[in-house]
C-alpha cells in the first residue's frame, strides 16, 4: 500500500494526466501539432520511465520514496486550504463588491487569520495594513497606471 | 558623437533620466507592470519635453525596470518582470541566507554594469553587430530556443526526469490558445478565454509567486520572517568587489546580453537565462548554483540589462525595435515624425547619439538610487510573514490582472500557482516550468516559419544547414553532453561522501 504513495509513481499518475489534458486534438496540419504533441509524447515517455522505475524497485524490493506528512505538516496543509478557499471566496465576490472592497476584505480575513498570536497589536495590524496596501494600491494602479479594475455590480455605489 | 554626450549632460536632461529612473523603480518592483507598460504610460508627459530629454526619460525607465523586476525576485522570489526570473534562481536563496543586501546591490551594480556596456556597444558597433544578427532567421531562433532550454540541466535539481517533464509542461501551457500554424483554436476545452492563450506574466506569477505565497503559510508556525537581516556597512563596496573578482564572467555575460538583445522578439528573459547557463557550464564550482551563488544574480542581471540598450540598436539601425519597450519608443520617435531607422542616423544623428549616452548614463543613476534604496528595500523581508503573504497574493491579483485587463488571467495564474505548489512536493522545481512558459512562445512561432520555408525548399537545408544553425546545433550537442557529464560527476561524488560517511559511522561504532 505505502509503495501507491511513492515519489515517482504520483509523479507518472501527474504526467499520465497532463499528457491526456494535452492529447485533445491540436489540428490536422503538422504545423499546428507538431510542438504541442512532441511536448506531449516527452511528459508521456518520462511518465512511462518512472512507472517503469517504480515497478523495478517493487521487483528489487527497494524500499519506496514516500512523501513524509507529519502532523506540522497537516497543519500546514490546512492553513493553506483555509487561505485557498478565502482566495477563491475574493476571486468570486469581486464582482459583486468591487475589486478594492473584497480585496480589502481578502486582505484583512487572511491577515487576521494566519495572525497566530492574537494579541491586541498584531489584530490591529492585520487591519491597519491591509487597510493602508489597499489605499496605496489604489492610488498607483487606479490613478497612475489607469488600471480598470471591475466595479461593483451588486451595488453599484460600493465602487 | 562628442554633441550627443554634451546633450545628454544637460541638467534637464539629467533632471528627466532621473524621473524615468525613478519610475522605472517602481515600475519593476510591481510583479505585472512591465517596462512596456511603464514606456507605454509616460509616452504622453514626454510630448511636453524637447525631443532628446523625452526619449532620454523612457530609456531611463527602461533601462532600471530591467534592475527593478530583480528586487521582489530576490526578495520574495517573484520576478517583476520575466526577465528576472533567472536572478530569483540565486536570488532569494541569498536571502534566506540573510545576504538579502548583498543580493540586490550585486544586482544593481551587474544592471549598471550590463547597461553600459550595452550602450557602449551602442555608440561604437551597432553596424557591425546589426549585420550579425540579420544572419538570424526562424530557424536560427528555433535552436536558438532549443539551446536556451538546456539550462534545464542546472534547473532540475535532484531528478533531470522532472526537470525535463516540467519543461514540457511550461512549454504544454504555452502552446494553449491560437495556434502559430493555421490559427486554429487548441486546448482551449470549450472556454472562450482561454483562446488568448495564457499570459506569460499571469502564468510566470503563477509558477513563482503564488507557491511562495502558499510556503509562507505552510512554514508560518515554523517561522516569522522570510529570513534574517543584519545590516552591514560597506556592505555596497565589498559586494562590488566580489563581483568584480570575476570579470571573465561579467563581461562574457554582458557579451551574451548584448547580443541576444540585438536579436529582434529575443530579449531580456532569453539573455538572461542564457547567460545563467553559460555562468553554470563555464563555473569550476558549479555546486553552489541554484543554492545563493553571487555569479547566478550577476550573470542573469548583467546580460538582461545589457539587453536594454542593445535592443535599441536594429531600432537605430534598421528601423526594427528589438524589444516591446524599444517598439514603444519607436512609437514616440514615429509620433514627433521622426522615422527610426538609417534615415535618422543621417538626418538627426545627435539624437541617435543622445540617445546612446542617455542609456550609458541611466545605467550610472540606476546603480547610485539603487544602491541607495538598497538598504530600505531589504527591509521588506522583516515584514511578518502573516502579513506578507497576503500582501504579495493581493500583488499577484493585481499583476495578473493588469497585464490584460482580464480577470481570467487571474483564474489561470492562481491554478497554475496550486499546481505547481502541489507539485513542488513530488521533486519539481518551478524554474523549468518557467523557462518552458518564456520559450514556448520563442521555440514555436519558430519552428512553424521555419516549416513554412521547407515547404519550399527541404526540412534538412532549412535547420541543417548555414553557419549560424550549424554553430547553434553543436553548443546544444556540448551542452547536454557536458550537463549529463557533470550530473554523473555529482553522482560519483555523492556516492564516495555517503560511503566516506558510513564508514565513519562504523568506525565511531565499533569505538
Amino acid at each position: 500500500m505505502r509503495r501507491l504513495l511513492d515519489r515517482d509513481l504520483l509523479t507518472a499518475l501527474v504526467l499520465f494526466g497532463v499528457g491526456a489534458v494535452f492529447w485533445v486534438d491540436p489540428g490536422a496540419d503538422v504545423k499546428d501539432w507538431i510542438f504541442p504533441r512532441l511536448a506531449t509524447y516527452l511528459v508521456l515517455g518520462i511518465a512511462v520511465a518512472l512507472t517503469a522505475r517504480v515497478v523495478f524497485a517493487a521487483i528489487m524490493k527497494r524500499l519506496p520514496d514516500v512523501i513524509p506528512v507529519n502532523v506540522d505538516d497537516r497543519i500546514a496543509f490546512v492553513d493553506v486550504l483555509v487561505f485557498l478557499v478565502i482566495v477563491l471566496a475574493y476571486m468570486l465576490v469581486m464582482y459583486g463588491i468591487g475589486f478594492w472592497l473584497s480585496s480589502l476584505l481578502m486582505l484583512s480575513l487572511t491577515s487576521i487569520y494566519l495572525t497566530k498570536e492574537r494579541t491586541r497589536r498584531n489584530i490591529i495590524l492585520a487591519v491597519v495594513v491591509p487597510l493602508l496596501t489597499c489605499i496605496a494600491a489604489y492610488f498607483i494602479f487606479l490613478h497612475v497606471f489607469y488600471v480598470p479594475f471591475p466595479k461593483a455590480t451588486w451595488w453599484p455605489g460600493l465602487s | 558623437m562628442i554633441e550627443g554626450l554634451m546633450l545628454a549632460l544637460t541638467p534637464s536632461y539629467l533632471f528627466w533620466l532621473t524621473v524615468g529612473v525613478m519610475i522605472g523603480m517602481v515600475v519593476g518592483t510591481l510583479p505585472g507592470l512591465t517596462a512596456t507598460m511603464g514606456t507605454a504610460l509616460i509616452v504622453p508627459f514626454t510630448f511636453a519635453l524637447p525631443t532628446g530629454a523625452g526619449i532620454a526619460m523612457l530609456g531611463g525607465l527602461y533601462v532600471c525596470a530591467m534592475f527593478s523586476d530583480a528586487i521582489p525576485a530576490v526578495l520574495v522570489n517573484t520576478p517583476g518582470t520575466p526577465g528576472a526570473m533567472a536572478t530569483a534562481f540565486d536570488g532569494h536563496p541569498m536571502t534566506l541566507q540573510g545576504r538579502g543586501h548583498e543580493a540586490i546591490v550585486a544586482a544593481c551594480f551587474s544592471s549598471a554594469f550590463g547597461t553600459i556596456f550595452g550602450a557602449t556597444f551602442y555608440l561604437l558597433l551597432a553596424w557591425p553587430m546589426m549585420a550579425i544578427a540579420l544572419k538570424f532567421g526562424p530557424p536560427e531562433f528555433f535552436w536558438l530556443g532549443i539551446f536556451a532550454l538546456t539550462i534545464i540541466g542546472s534547473l532540475a535539481g535532484d531528478s533531470i526526469l522532472k526537470g525535463l517533464a516540467g519543461g514540457a509542461i511550461g512549454l504544454l501551457i504555452s502552446s494553449v490558445g491560437i495556434s502559430h500554424g493555421n490559427e486554429l483554436s487548441r486546448f482551449t476545452f470549450g472556454i472562450p478565454e482561454f483562446r488568448g492563450g495564457v499570459s506569460l506574466v499571469a502564468g510566470l506569477i503563477g509558477v513563482f509567486a503564488v507557491p511562495q505565497v502558499l510556503s509562507m503559510i505552510a512554514s508560518l508556525r515554523k517561522k516569522e520572517y522570510i529570513a534574517e537581516y543584519k545590516p552591514q556597512r560597506g556592505q555596497t563596496l565589498k559586494t562590488i568587489s566580489k563581483v568584480l573578482a570575476h570579470p571573465v564572467h561579467c563581461i562574457r555575460s554582458a557579451l551574451i546580453g548584448t547580443f541576444i538583445g540585438i536579436l529582434p522578439g529575443a530579449g531580456s528573459p532569453i539573455a538572461a537565462l542564457v547567460s545563467y547557463s553559460e555562468a553554470v557550464r563555464w563555473s569550476k564550482d558549479k555546486s553552489q548554483y541554484g543554492k545563493g551563488d553571487l555569479r547566478g544574480v550577476t550573470a542573469s542581471e548583467i546580460a538582461n540589462n545589457a539587453a536594454a540598450p542593445a535592443a535599441m540598436i536594429p531600432l537605430v539601425t534598421l528601423g526594427i525595435p528589438g524589444s516591446s519597450p524599444a517598439a514603444v519608443i519607436a512609437g514616440a520617435l514615429m509620433l514627433r515624425g521622426l522615422n527610426p531607422g538609417p534615415e535618422l542616423f543621417q538626418s538627426d544623428g545627435t539624437l541617435v547619439y543622445t540617445f546612446g549616452w542617455s542609456l550609458f548614463l541611466a545605467g550610472i543613476v540606476t546603480f547610485i538610487l539603487g544602491s541607495l534604496f538598497a538598504p530600505f528595500l531589504v527591509r521588506i523581508i522583516l515584514i511578518p510573514l502573516r502579513l506578507l503573504a497576503p500582501l504579495i497574493m493581493l500583488l499577484a491579483v493585481i499583476g495578473a490582472y493588469a497585464i490584460r485587463n482580464n480577470i481570467f488571467d487571474v483564474y489561470i495564474m492562481l491554478g497554475i500557482g496550486v499546481f505547481v505548489f502541489l507539485v513542488r512536493r513530488l521533486g519539481f522545481h518551478a524554474g523549468p516550468i518557467g523557462l518552458g512558459l518564456i520559450l514556448g512562445p520563442i521555440i514555436e512561432p519558430s519552428l512553424v516559419q521555419a516549416l513554412y520555408i521547407s515547404d519550399a525548399t527541404s526540412i534538412g537545408n532549412v535547420f541543417f544547414t548555414g553557419t549560424v544553425n550549424i554553430i547553434l546545433i553543436t553548443v546544444t550537442v556540448l551542452s547536454i553532453f557536458f550537463v549529463a557529464l557533470s550530473r554523473r560527476k555529482d553522482r560519483a561524488q555523492a556516492r564516495a561522501s555517503d560511503s566516506l560517511k558510513s564508514r565513519a559511522a562504523a568506525v565511531a561504532g565499533s569505538d
